[in-house]
């Protein structure tokens, strides 16, 4: 099992769990964030920077942090 | 009275349609919760006196934040007759979820696809009518913007606020496992049936912006270098248009204010003229370089590009424990202090929160840039002029930094960080100059008293 944070730049996923509470899993849900979803890392700001997302035509900064709560199998494609 | 609500999830343009419908001019920002202050307002729809209300863009009817908690309370304390809900249409499939919590507690909604022009430029195209009768209610494409279904969309509100309500209005209550589930579920079949997207979609200048402004060597740079050539633009055009509107007041103080004096007392004379009128003269010419300065910032905020500018300098926020959005605040103190503080309140966490207003006012504020602008014209020439102001604006980031990095363990954080970059968008003309009047206003109102004063003394 391999986390959101082990994407390369440009690479896809499909989100399998996200590890978090519930009211936290709501909010992310309500910005497109939600199991088996697929999610494609645009770009990694450096020096452990933020993540810039993709989930449907939804864009995303998110957190090395948030990033690593959130667990993904590989995509086809 | 009708008490109308506009809800909808931030950046779906709720606030350009409330404006749209209330002809007043609320501000428009592209971050997160920008409408902190409810904007409210009586109009006459459908036979009724009507009370608009815009509460905050939020994500989802339960949840802790600021936000959230202020539109569970004004719904579970309020009578609602008709909920306008706001999406923005290329984002439909995740946006419906609002609707349905919304509809779970029997509160009528119309259903406002905005954005339609911006789904229609992505190629993605939604069956309005068949999504109305699937959840029915009333689904009106509009576009706030450009000012397309206004018209319809009040037909429908109309309609719906004159049919009788009869099942009671509940209150909002936590959603469990099974009902999340089953709205996921709605939302997928209604999705499918009514919604078609485009094979690959069409966004591309989106991303080739960013490709530009997120950059990894270049994206600061060129922020900075925006920054830097708003003030030089301002400088460059907002200067002889200055000293020509105080050569003009000279004159006319000679020429015409002066004779009328001769005959009064020393000291009246010089309080009105050297006073008073020298006040507000001075205030009055500064006028063009304010009006310059909120109509760029308002093009940089709508725009998206701030949310841009809070992903760059994330990386540096974190290390000092303030968070992009704390940096949009920041910015947004650069224009006034006031509103940014104020702004302080939808962060979700008080240690956040604290850290972000405490050093917020080192931010130099328009108000503070007039000041700095006398000085500085007064002191340099007009070709160090911007090297100055542009050295002022980095020690005040400097200042800030600095202050953040001692007192972060103050203030720590826990709590996630996720902002959403919403495609480039750029305001109209329309947008630009209803913005702009308001904010003149506003500075009119505050900063006059205090440079009239200033001046009576001197």
């Amino acid at each position: 099992m391999t986390t959101l944070l082990e994407l390369a730049e440009g690479q896809s996923g499909i989100i399998h769990k996200l590890n978090m509470d519930r009211l936290l899993i709501q909010r992310l849900n309500a910005m497109g964030l939600r199991r088996g979803k697929k999610i494609t890392v645009l770009r990694k700001a450096q020096f452990k920077g933020p993540f810039h997302i993709m989930i449907d035509t939804t864009e995303l900064m998110i957190r090395e942090h948030e990033a690593s709560l959130i667990n993904i199998t590989s995509a086809a494609g | 009275m009708k008490r109308i609500a506009f809800l909808g999830m931030p950046n779906t343009g709720k606030s350009t349609l409330f404006n749209r419908l209330s002809g007043s001019s609320a501000r428009v920002g592209n971050w997160p919760g920008i409408t902190v202050d409810l904007h409210a307002v009586k109009t006459f729809l459908g036979g009724h006196i009507a009370e608009l209300v815009d509460l905050p863009g939020i994500y989802d009817l339960q949840g802790l934040s600021e936000d959230e908690k202020i539109v569970q309370s004004f719904i579970n304390q309020n009578k609602i007759d008709l909920a306008i809900v706001v999406l923005c249409s290329a984002q439909i499939e995740r946006q419906l979820s609002l609707l349905l919590q919304l509809q779970k507690l029997n509160i009528p909604c119309v259903l406002a696809l905005n954005m339609h022009d911006e789904a229609k430029k992505m190629g993605i195209t939604i069956d309005a009518l068949l999504l109305e009768k699937k959840l029915k209610t009333p689904a009106i494409k509009t576009s706030a913007k450009y000012g397309e279904g206004i018209a319809e969309l009040l037909k429908a509100c109309t309609k719906v606020i004159n049919q009788k309500v009869t099942t009671p209005i509940k209150k909002i209550k936590p959603l469990n496992a099974s009902d999340q589930i089953s709205n996921e579920k709605t939302i997928q079949t209604l999705i499918k049936l009514t919604v078609k997207y485009p094979i690959k979609l069409n966004d591309k200048n989106t991303k080739k912006l960013d490709r530009l402004f997120l950059d990894p060597y270049w994206g600061l740079p060129i922020f900075f270098i925006i920054v830097f050539s708003v003030f030089q633009f301002i400088f460059t055009l907002g200067k002889p248009i200055q000293d020509l509107m105080t050569q003009f007041f000279n004159f006319f103080r000679v020429d015409y204010l002066e004779p009328l004096f001769t005959n009064h007392h020393g000291i009246f004379q010089s309080l009105l003229l050297d006073g008073l009128y020298l006040g507000v003269t001075t205030v009055a010419a500064f006028v063009p370089i304010i009006i310059l300065f909120f109509l760029i910032m308002s093009v940089v905020e709508d725009s998206g590009y701030f949310s841009r500018a809070a992903f760059l300098m994330d990386t540096l926020m974190e290390k000092i424990g303030l968070d992009g959005r704390g940096f949009v605040m920041m910015l947004m103190g650069f224009g006034c202090n006031v509103p940014a503080l104020m702004g302080t309140k939808i962060m979700r966490t008080k240690e956040l929160r604290l850290l972000t207003m405490f050093v917020i006012p080192f931010s130099l504020c328009s108000a503070r840039l007039q000041v700095f602008l006398f000085i500085i014209t007064a002191l340099f020439s007009a070709q160090y002029g911007p090297l100055v102001l542009f050295g002022l604006y980095l020690l005040s980031f400097f200042t800030i930094f600095i202050s953040a990095l001692i007192f972060k363990h103050q203030f720590k954080n826990k709590e996630p960080i996720i902002i959403e970059l919403p495609p480039y968008r750029f305001p109209t003309m329309n947008q630009i100059i209803k913005r702009s009047v308001l904010e003149i206003k506003h500075f009119l109102t505050r900063a006059t008293k205090f440079i009239i004063i200033g001046v009576l003394l001197v």
